[in-house]
């Protein structure tokens, strides 16, 4: 576990302990435990901003989250996660494509509205298969799948704060989070590749 | 259901514009178009019954096949070409046009009529080989993708040729002739009228397309109602001297001043001008290079805007000095020009004030009292990018994340300035009052996600190079805390902290309001109405604001059940307020909600309540004086 608490929260920057929980798949008190641990060690801290408090990783827990990291990319991991990182780069132009009509809808336009649903849904298809590939090389991009289809349902439920939203776990915001851990895992540089 | 073919296709001249349950919508407006005098390429509409009977029958119906020829025929003499002509090759388009709107159809094939015979002729046409081949590539892979149900994916690795020239992109015309025939067991027809009726059949089926039964089931529209087809005469801005392409509005759609305005491209065509990837000249081009096509088009506009009483935007083709006007529609605006053109047109009696009221979204209004960089103040432009999500921010600078909570924290205002964004910089821009990145466009994630917030962006900026130490802009080198200020809408960057101002008050705002407080349907009600209610300080009929479900239930027990009830979930409670209201809409109250704090001024609905979402904070004012005159209110019998 303690390697995914620090994943988490290289990932996502600032994460309240139940969050991380729910990231994790752990029950509260085991992920509480395990941050204390971490804390002692130096490579945490607790950060409270006038907008929230949460874990984040220190300098030392950068810097032992990058070893680990390289540690586990080894030349299988990397030859195994490279097809599928390549058909997400490919859906990733489609998503980002897809969030900014979103963005641009105007408020009245119900059938734009479930078009783009509807598109989305054919990229969580495509965007499955990919991940599922992917977890055959690295098991936790399956949570992925699981947290986009969350997303979607909850949009087909009515809250549109789930497409592009911020403050939610949305679809472009879970997306976004996944393509970071593609590109970490590859150990890949966004700017030779040019997807930003 | 018709009995008489004659009506089975209709050329756009000799229709009822009214039938849209015929015509279809696009249909519909291109025959309005004609009725007006405009002269649009021409061509003719397959009507919903034909769909239907197709649908039945599962072929065309006999009669179609003829009945297409002679209009057809019309098309060819009017333009001088001809179908699968060898020098002179007519082009078409072939369009879906339900009579609603209808997601998941075929939608458009372009530059049908190509074929290995006509290619050379369109090629000599417009002197541009490269442009005849692009054509050709571009139809095979919509032919093969919506007429013959091949996989995109397939077709686009098809495309082996080199798309920079004629001889690359003849090799992938080649490669997807093969992969059409290998794929779908019959090759794509050289007999450019085949391609025609398999065309219209692959519309008509896509009907019955499973997106689109979906999208009928979802939005309770009939299966019965079915598509017409648009068959139109393709006309090219490429077709040398005194050709060209462009966009024009009945009135400036930045200013909304009573003056034509629009862009112009000598010698392109169709998507170049929206592209954006040349740089489009003005409409006094237009008249430079066709002087009759532009006294046609001022006339035109004219038309429009009296027939819609609206400002409008036409787009349109100039063909060897010919108008040819494409589209006419109700035109995009920016918020000022809403203002004041809607002024100016209920001044002119043009339209009635309740009408043009009605046109002006809320969030128009809103941005219009966003404050701008000082236009007059003096400025060091040190970087420019794309405008990624607009308005204006002044801070200092911070190049991390974590520094952007801690300035912010401290009271600073941030800008936050990255190479470009991670996940774990969104803590960071929310921190932030505006975000800068040297890489990624329109829709990278930092922009996706500066626009979910609400924050100024300024993406791509070409020279800006970030690290830990510093940025440097150029020339420019900043630090951590320097200050600068950003104009998200022009994609600018200046060094300093410019001052920014409320842009002076348009007094057509007033003008406007005060039409608005005319004709209110709902009070508006100011925040902290919640605890007001109840002392009387509301006249009888006002609504009541309620926050949290304790609201909710006092409201629905002591007031009178005529009141309208408006939600304004509190942050903690929203959930269980929202559910209340849910509540009291089912037992017969009218309850209006409001659903989206970062936007103080929506319309929209949630389950599972139809509720119209409303506002009345303070920068939202002007958006609720609008907002009640206009709003829709919901109650279960509208349900």
């Amino acid at each position: 576990m303690t390697f995914d608490v620090l994943h988490a929260l290289r990932l996502k920057g600032m994460v309240a302990v139940e969050a991380l929980a729910s990231l994790v798949e752990r029950s509260v008190d085991d992920v509480q435990a395990e941050l204390d641990r971490l804390a002692a060690g130096g490579f945490v801290r607790l950060r409270e901003t006038p907008r929230l408090t949460g874990w984040a990783l220190t300098p030392e827990g950068h810097a032992r989250h990058a070893q680990e990291m390289s540690r586990m990319r080894t030349p299988e991991i990397v030859s195994g996660l490279t097809p599928p990182y390549e058909d997400f780069l490919r859906l990733n132009d489609r998503v980002k494509a897809l969030s900014t009509s979103w963005q641009q809808l105007a408020a009245d336009d119900a059938a734009g509205r479930w078009d783009a649903i509807e598109e989305l849904d054919d990229v969580l298809g495509e965007a499955a298969a990919i991940l599922i590939a992917a977890a055959g090389v690295v098991p936790r991009f399956r949570s992925y799948e699981r947290r986009l289809a969350s997303a979607l349902e909850q949009l087909r439920a009515g809250d549109e704060r789930f497409f592009t939203g911020v403050t939610v776990d949305s679809f472009h915001a879970v997306w976004f989070e996944c393509h970071e851990d593609l590109i970490q895992s590859l150990g890949r540089d966004r700017v030779q590749e040019g997807s930003f | 259901m018709a009995t008489t073919t004659h009506a089975d296709v209709v050329s756009f001249d000799d229709a009822d514009p009214g039938d849209v349950a015929r015509l279809g919508g696009k249909g519909a407006s291109l025959v309005e178009m004609r009725r007006l005098g405009l002269s649009v390429p021409p061509g003719f509409i397959i009507s919903t019954d034909v769909c239907r009977r197709y649908l039945r029958d599962g072929r065309l119906p006999e009669t179609i096949g003829a009945a297409a020829d002679s209009h057809l025929a019309d098309v060819e003499r009017t333009l001088g070409r001809r179908l699968g002509d060898a020098d002179a090759p007519l082009l078409v388009s072939v369009r879906s046009g339900a009579p609603v709107s209808m997601p998941g159809m075929m939608d458009t094939i372009l530059d049908l009529g190509l074929c290995d015979a006509t290619v050379g002729g369109l090629a000599r046409a417009t002197g541009d080989e490269r442009f005849a081949w692009d054509c050709y590539v571009r139809l095979l892979i919509a032919y093969g993708t919506t007429v013959r149900g091949i996989d995109a994916a397939a077709l686009s690795m098809a495309t082996t040729g080199s798309p920079e020239d004629a001889d690359g992109l003849s090799r992938s015309a080649r490669s997807l002739l093969a992969l059409i025939e290998e794929r779908s067991g019959r090759p794509f027809p050289q007999d450019t009228r085949a391609q025609l009726d398999e065309a219209i059949a692959a519309v008509f089926s896509s009907w019955e397309s499973p997106r689109a039964k979906r999208y009928r089931m979802y939005a309770g529209i009939d299966d019965d109602l079915g598509t017409a087809v648009v068959v139109q005469a393709m006309v090219f801005g490429n077709l040398g001297e005194g050709s060209g392409t462009g966009v024009a509005f009945t009135r400036d759609p930045a200013t909304g001043a009573r003056v034509p305005y629009g862009d112009f491209l000598a010698g392109a065509q169709g998507d170049d001008v929206v592209a954006g990837e040349h740089d489009v000249g003005s409409l006094d081009d237009c008249r430079a290079i066709a002087p009759e096509a532009f006294a046609d088009l001022t006339r035109a506009l004219d038309v429009v805007e009296r027939a819609h009483r609206d400002m409008c935007e036409i787009e349109f083709t100039v063909e060897q000095g010919r108008l040819w006007v494409l589209q006419s529609r109700v035109g995009q605006r920016t918020g000022a020009a809403a203002v004041r053109i809607a002024t100016e047109m209920i001044a002119e009696g043009f339209v009635d004030p309740a009408e043009a009221i009605t046109r002006i979204h809320p969030s128009a209004l809103l941005h219009l009292r966003a404050p701008v960089l000082d236009p007059d103040a003096p400025r060091e432009l040190i970087g420019r990018g794309v405008p990624a999500s607009p308005g204006s921010a002044v801070g200092h600078v911070a190049l991390t994340p974590s520094r952007a909570e801690e300035m912010a924290a401290d009271g600073t205002d941030v800008i936050l300035v990255r190479p470009f964004t991670s996940p774990d910089d969104v803590a960071g821009m929310i921190a932030a009052r505006g975000i800068v990145t040297a890489h990624g466009g329109r829709t990278s994630h930092a922009a996706v996600v500066a626009r979910g917030m609400d924050r100024p962006a300024v993406c791509g900026l070409t020279g800006l190079v970030v690290t830990d130490a510093g940025a440097r802009f150029g020339v420019t080198t900043l630090t951590e805390g320097d200050e600068i200020s950003i104009d998200g809408t022009s994609g600018e960057v200046y060094r300093g902290a410019l001052p920014r101002v409320t842009p002076a008050p348009d007094p057509r705002v007033e003008t406007l309001l005060a039409h608005c407080d005319t004709g209110r349907r709902i009070p508006v009600l100011a925040e902290g109405g919640a605890t007001g209610w109840a002392d009387g300080r509301f006249d009888p009929t006002a609504a009541i604001v309620c926050r949290t479900r304790e609201d909710v239930e006092r409201a629905v027990r002591a007031a009178d059940p005529d009141r309208t009830l408006v939600i304004d979930p509190d942050e903690a409670d929203g959930p269980a307020a929202l559910a209340a209201g849910g509540e009291a809409a089912a037992a017969g109250i009218r309850v209006v909600a409001r659903v989206d704090r970062s936007w103080p001024a929506a319309v929209r609905r949630l389950p599972p309540a139809p509720w119209t979402a409303v506002v009345a904070t303070e920068e939202g004012s002007w958006a609720a004086r609008l907002l009640a005159a206009t709003v829709e209110i919901s109650g279960p019998e509208s349900q």
